[in-house]
């Protein structure tokens, strides 16, 4: 039996990692240690370089600088195939001709294992993602959700001490992606996996996560915690992404002798000014944290667009200068309406206003305060 | 729809079906099965069957099998195969008649290829391969070739690369990749290809004439069609060879689509996803 050429790790190391293609660089100095039973996602928009992150440390794609390391060995000699990794495809890349045993038996073939070694290690793989039943299906005869969970089975099968996923989620509709991402997380915990998942969805990278990497435009943006990321973005473009969705230019100054901010007509406090400087700033705030009930860092809102939730309302309004707020209330409201609400000083976000705009930077290399803290 | 099937009928079904009843009559108009009986009774008209094969079937065989590994090769290096694609397609430009003629003056004792063995001192005399069976052959591959070829890169690009990708995750040397992965996927293309060029070449006629030996072992069925129709203005015996060639036709184009339809033939672009 041929087995990986690659020892049991108990650290995977991104060390400069990036790749270039024809002068672009799809993936810049992503810097990462990965300790054996973590679950990373990278979490980023459409071309942060995510999946390429993904495919570098597969082997799949070489990067053009920088080196992936296991246990301080750069690993750059060995092809993919003799990794030992498990890889998850975004469109589950299953074999069109093969049925779903022979689908999750063809890692094991190709190891040479006799037939009697491999169907036993079939079965149970199936068994774990409640395929059984359809073990003489094609691909082509399955649901998304089954394909999906026959990828999954087939990169399980051969035990491997690293699972790389590419967004197998993102095909799925919602309630069965709510579904796949417990299983997901439950396999990882069960078999002790280490688990790189890429995804657009910071709701999933949220759950399923015990670290976050999130990327823009080939470039690391905040690697922390889910509770680090969420409630404490390193710079307007996390916090955009992690749903600080209201976002106001504003100047902070502490000329009166408190730090205030000012802009749009408003006058606001924030509690999280103390690393920035006077001058231009990027606010942000999110939806549910303004909230009619509360009476400081006032807000009149006169409502434009109302959307029926169910247990609440998703209001977009304008403050009386025109910039659009968008809010989340529980009480009943008509378009054309005015609320006034309030936001807790804790919950306003305040970043340096780029010169570029940190929104807008076409090549994203000029981010202040990118915080990477120690894994 | 009607000037349509007008047209068809008239320049097609008509034709086919004329054709195939003046095979059942004598020169004179009466009905009868000795055209066929003459068919299979004279070696000189029965051997032509086995002529067409020993020339279309290797040829055949060539274009598709080694239209795979350039093809292979082509879509892993798209710069170089711009070039090799457009040199490949040059002699669908040139014709079956100009490659002929040219491979006289190349093929010919005193041709360049075989003043180029000689000089490199491969071969002490002449390689005797103009007016015999394999000449014709070569002139078969050279025309046939990139029929065969750009039908092989067409089916070979339909083949998701992230197929071979998870096979690599997977474990699968290239190897591996090639027999499980790419050639499972390919092969009904193949056969497709197969059916196509062998009908291309099994209707081999000027290459037979100019380059060949045309009473002798390039006495393929087209040429004995052509003597028969506008040598000894015998069409029904002219009509009879031809539908004698498409039944042969028909007999291997149904064998191996049958074998054909034993394999996987769906989509094989990805799954649905």
């Amino acid at each position: 039996m041929r087995a990986t050429a690659l020892p049991q790790f108990e650290m995977l190391e991104l060390d400069g990692v990036g790749r270039e293609f024809a002068g672009v660089a799809a993936l810049s100095d992503l810097n990462l240690r990965i300790a054996k039973g973590e679950f990373v996602s990278l979490l980023g928009p459409s071309g942060c370089g995510k999946s390429t992150a993904l495919n570098c440390i597969s082997g799949l794609l070489p990067p053009t600088s920088g080196s992936v390391n296991l246990d301080g060995q750069a690993i750059h000699n060995v092809p993919p195939e003799r990794r030992g990794f498990g890889m998850v495809f975004q469109n589950y890349a299953l074999f069109p001709h093969l049925n779903v045993r022979e689908n999750v038996g063809f890692g094991l073939r190709m190891q040479r294992l006799p037939k009697s070694q491999v169907a036993p290690r079939v079965e149970k793989a199936l068994d774990r993602v409640q395929l059984l039943s359809l073990g003489n299906r094609r691909p082509g005869q399955l649901s998304g959700g089954q394909q999906q969970r026959v990828a999954i089975a087939r990169a399980l099968v051969l035990e491997p001490q690293l699972m790389l996923m590419d967004e197998p989620l993102s095909n799925l509709d919602a309630k069965l992606r709510r579904e796949m991402r417990t299983e997901i997380r439950r396999l990882h915990d069960d078999l002790g996996l280490t688990t790189i998942y890429v995804t657009h969805d910071q709701e999933e990278a949220l759950s399923l996560s015990d670290r976050i990497v999130v990327l823009r435009d080939g470039t690391t943006q905040q690697v922390g915690t889910p509770d680090q990321v969420f409630m404490h973005p390193a710079n307007a473009f996390v916090a955009g992404f992690m749903g600080y969705r209201n976002s106001f230019s504003m100047t902070l100054s502490r000329a009166s002798g408190l730090p205030i901010l000012s802009g749009e007509g408003l006058q606001l406090e924030s509690t999280g000014v103390d690393e920035v400087m006077d001058g231009p700033v990027e606010v942000r705030i999110r939806p549910d944290d303004v909230d009619p009930q509360l009476h400081v860092n006032q807000l009149q809102v006169l409502c434009d667009v109302v959307e029926y939730q169910g247990k609440h309302f998703e209001v977009l309004g304008r403050l009386p200068s025109g910039q659009e707020v968008l809010l989340r209330t529980s009480e009943p409201v008509k378009p054309g309406d005015t609320i006034t609400c309030g936001v807790s000083p804790d919950r306003v976000l305040v970043f340096p206003k780029d010169t570029e705009g940190v929104n807008d930077a076409p090549d994203g290399s000029n981010h202040p305060d990118i915080m990477v803290p120690t894994p | 729809m009607l000037p349509g099937i007008l047209f068809i009928a008239a320049l097609f079904v008509y034709p086919c079906i004329y054709g195939i009843m003046l095979s059942f009559q004598t020169t004179k108009g009466v009905p009868t099965l000795s055209n066929y009986a003459k068919f299979f009774t004279d070696p000189y008209l029965r051997d032509t069957i086995q002529n067409t094969f020993r020339i279309a079937l290797p040829a055949t065989l060539f274009n598709v099998i080694v239209s795979v590994p350039l093809a292979m090769g082509m879509l892993q290096r798209p710069n170089a195969s711009r070039w090799v694609n457009t040199l490949i397609i040059i002699p669908i430009t040139l014709g079956t008649v100009l490659v002929a003629e040219g491979l006289l003056n190349y093929l010919g004792p005193l041709g360049w290829l075989n003043r180029v063995l000689m000089a490199t001192g491969l071969i002490d005399q002449p390689v005797d391969v103009l007016h015999t069976y394999k000449a014709v052959i070569i002139s078969l591959i050279i025309t046939g070739f990139p029929f065969s070829y750009l039908l092989v890169l067409s089916y070979l690009s339909g083949i998701n690369p992230k197929l071979g990708e998870a096979a690599r995750m997977l474990g699968a040397s290239s190897g591996q990749r090639f027999w499980f992965v790419t050639l499972p996927l390919l092969a009904p293309g193949l056969a497709i290809t197969f059916c196509l060029a062998f009908v291309l070449a099994f209707s081999v006629f000027p290459s037979a004439n100019l380059l060949g030996n045309p009473s002798g072992d390039s006495h393929v069925l087209s040429v004995a069609a052509a003597q028969a129709a506008f040598e000894q203005y015998n069409y029904p015996l002219a009509s009879t060879i031809s539908v004698i060639t498409a039944v042969v036709e028909l007999l291997i184009i149904g064998v191996v689509l049958g074998w054909r339809n034993r394999l996987f033939r769906g989509s094989t672009a990805g799954t649905k996803g």
